[in-house]
């Protein structure tokens, strides 16, 4: 889902640079008044861990394999907008470091991967937990539903924007690309699943659900 | 004469309810070299993270006859130079150098002394070569050099140290063994490996289950084989 | 574990090399964006930007076969997007191509198009980071008002990238020694469950990072980037490079 270089119009690199940066300087802006600076370190360090998670492939039908996003998963543990910066950090040094997504459509790979795959894992979670009766098993498979609807949504609007930008018609790429991701979204399910259900056992207090802010409980967890 | 390190009726429990440490107190003079011996989950660790105030539990730290406060915390975290067990938590910039300036900047020296601090701080842990590599690829024994270096930095007046020697070859700990007598000064020390203990410290506290069952000079704990034994440590 | 896959070659010592971040990073990116913005008839352009990159290359004695190599882990992924475009017919396009009128009546001059301005900026952004350490190049982000937070949380990022990696290959390996072959989604849980403790230990990690960093004095002051003015040589090999680039540029309008 990675867009390189030359493949979008302007027009919509510079939407997408602008609504990213929008997002990301907001998400600093909470991280300055709501964050502590303890968790300078500790975004960078999560984000390592989500691009250590994205190497994770698993096969996907037709040969090809898929991996691990991770976005909707950062947005469960750490918050809609924290997620939103740890996968900005990791698709920036994806760019840099590695030339996978290109310079210009970084901020349209950000809006796509970052804000909706954040946003999206996120709310729905929360909408469904809101609707659904409370029991772990619920739980279990709302945040199945999210991250598996995350991924799919991302790859609806790489779609749209590969399609607005004249690479190719929306009723071929759109079947094509949310095909493909709609069979990457089970396993992304299933590893969400597992990594948010074992979270939630061992240490339920980092979950972003089970914490408030300006809850000091944060390092006093520390266990040396 | 003040003691630099006084703890009184210390305890502390963590959040999850475990009892880490039970009524400890503790008195170190200026220039002592003491090593805190015990086995794994005795509370070693628990006990230095409340030296800097990293943890806060009930009783009383005093340091340098300063109490340990909110507002005596910064004070006493430049007093106070602590080297963590895994150089790769202690070493978080992107390369040594940074790393060692770290501090220096911290206390808003400027670029030119910083330098001067860094580079007199590395040549001193023989590392002065290494100074624009990344941490993540220097050996372990270079990255427990660049911690103590980070943290000599800060030019504290008491050094503390969890398992300095600890995931090392001989000659590692060798290496480690004779910087910190170089080093001098007011030492603490965690340590599992007897066998050097009497070369690193010449008092040693033994702690078992929280508390502190044993203080004496080194030779008489390592002779002490029921004492070791009940401690865990052989 | 020995990994330096992000910025190998960047301690090779080369004029290149010796060339201030910033002044890389500026002329890259322009490269890019030239490049990106060039008319596609303008076939000579994209030789000309080419053979910038071949001189780049040669100067700073950057192995050849290691931009095409990891030039091949991505290209796969652009020729698959890239695929959808000559097999369709362009009235049934949404919108046209902001490039030119004409050229919607060739997709396949659209598909050559899409792939060179690909091509050369992948192999830019690879020689990129293959002339500069990847901590420079975060630290220079600053002088082009890259939020400071941002830039630090990148830090930590590159600092324990490879730890984080280390980690998860030994529980993989320890995984697989006992007889674990990941390969079907019934092993989906497995894997889950392997990265919520890599998460875990992250986590633990990123707090006792913050407890190293209070206990060295810190007070919220993020790391400092240390903001020196160019020298000459690299103000000058700035001037010059995107002179170069203009020229081509305006040369083939």
């Amino acid at each position: 889902m990675h867009i390189p270089d030359g493949f979008l119009s302007g027009g919509i690199n510079a939407a997408g640079f602008a609504v990213s940066a929008g997002v990301i300087s907001l998400a600093l802006a909470k991280a300055k008044k709501k964050l502590e600076d303890r968790y300078i370190p500790l975004i960078g360090v999560t984000a390592a861990f989500i691009f250590a998670a994205q190497m994770v492939n698993f096969p996907v039908a037709g040969g090809t394999s898929g991996h691990f996003l991770g976005a909707a998963l950062a947005a469960m543990l750490l918050g809609p907008l924290t997620g939103c910066l740890i996968i900005s950090i990791v698709l920036i040094v994806q760019c840099l470091g590695f030339a996978d997504g290109g310079i210009t459509a970084l901020g349209t790979n950000i809006f796509n991967m970052g804000v909706i795959g954040c946003f999206s894992g996120y709310y729905i979670f929360t909408g469904l937990r809101k609707l659904l009766p409370k029991n772990p098993a619920v739980n279990i498979t709302a945040v199945s539903i999210s991250a598996w609807m995350s991924v799919v949504l991302a790859s609806v609007f790489c779609s749209l924007e590969l399609a607005f930008s004249g690479i190719t018609p929306l009723k071929l790429v759109l079947p094509a690309m949310a095909g493909i991701h709609a069979i990457i979204g089970v396993g992304e399910a299933f590893i969400t699943a597992a990594v948010v259900s074992l979270v939630m056992k061992y240490r339920p207090d980092v979950m972003d659900f089970n914490r408030s802010y300006s809850n000091t409980g944060l390092i006093s967890g520390v266990k040396l | 004469m003040i003691p630099v390190i006084q703890i009184e009726h210390l305890s502390y429990t963590y959040p999850d309810g475990t009892k880490a440490l039970h009524d400890i107190s503790l008195r170190i003079d200026s220039g002592e070299r003491v090593g805190i011996i015990g086995a794994n989950g005795a509370g070693k660790s628990t006990l230095i993270l409340h030296f800097n105030g990293l943890l806060q539990g009930e009783g009383k730290v005093i340091i340098d006859g300063i109490p340990l406060e909110k507002k005596t915390l910064k004070t006493i975290r430049r007093k106070i130079g602590l080297v963590f067990q895994n150089p790769d938590d202690q070493l978080f910039c992107p390369s040594v150098y940074d790393d060692i300036a770290f501090a220096p900047r911290n206390m808003g020296l400027n670029e030119s002394e910083v330098r001067d601090i860094a580079e007199d701080c590395l040549k001193r842990v023989g590392l002065l070569d290494n100074s624009k590599r990344g941490s993540y690829h220097l050996s372990w024994g270079e990255k427990r050099r660049a911690s103590i270096a980070a943290v000599l930095a800060m030019r504290p007046e008491i050094l503390v140290l969890d398992e300095p020697v600890s995931g090392l070859d001989p000659r590692g700990k060798r290496e480690i063994v004779e910087l910190l007598k170089s080093i001098g000064g007011t030492q603490v020390m965690i340590t599992h490996d007897l066998d050097r203990l009497k070369s690193m410290a010449d008092r040693a506290v033994v702690m078992n289950k929280g508390r502190i069952i044993a203080d004496d000079e080194t030779a008489n704990i390592l002779s002490n084989q029921t004492l070791l034994y009940k401690a865990g440590l052989i | 574990m020995h990994h330096d896959f992000i910025d190998k070659y960047s301690n090779l010592d080369s004029p290149v090399h010796r060339i201030d971040s910033r002044v890389k990073i500026v002329f890259f990116f322009s490269l890019i964006l030239i490049c990106v913005s060039t008319p596609i008839y303008h076939i000579r352009a994209f030789f000309l930007y080419f053979l910038i990159l071949i001189a780049i290359l040669t100067i700073s004695k950057i192995p050849i076969l290691h931009v095409l190599r990891k030039s091949l882990v991505i290209i796969p992924f652009v020729l698959i997007i890239a695929l959808f475009i000559p097999f369709t017919e362009t009235s049934e396009t949404v919108f046209r191509f902001n490039d030119s009128p004409d050229l919607m009546m060739n997709r396949w001059l659209l598909f050559w198009n899409v792939l060179v301005k690909a091509f050369i900026s992948i192999i830019t952004l690879i020689l990129l980071n293959s002339v500069t350490r990847f901590d420079d190049t975060l630290k220079s982000l600053s002088a082009f008002r890259f939020p400071i937070v941002l830039i630090n949380m990148l830090s930590f990022f590159y600092r324990y990238i490879f730890v984080i990696i280390d980690e998860a290959e030994r529980m993989q390996r320890a995984l697989v020694s006992r007889l674990f072959r990941g390969r079907s989604l019934i092993h989906a849980k497995v894997i889950g469950d392997l990265l919520a403790i890599l998460f875990l230990r992250s986590y633990e990690r990123g707090e006792r990072v913050y407890l190293a960093m209070c206990a060295r004095g810190w007070d919220g002051q993020l790391l400092i980037v240390d903001k020196k003015p160019l020298i000459l040589k690299d103000s000058a090999a700035l001037i010059i490079g995107l002179a170069a680039l203009l020229l081509i540029r305006l040369w083939s309008v």
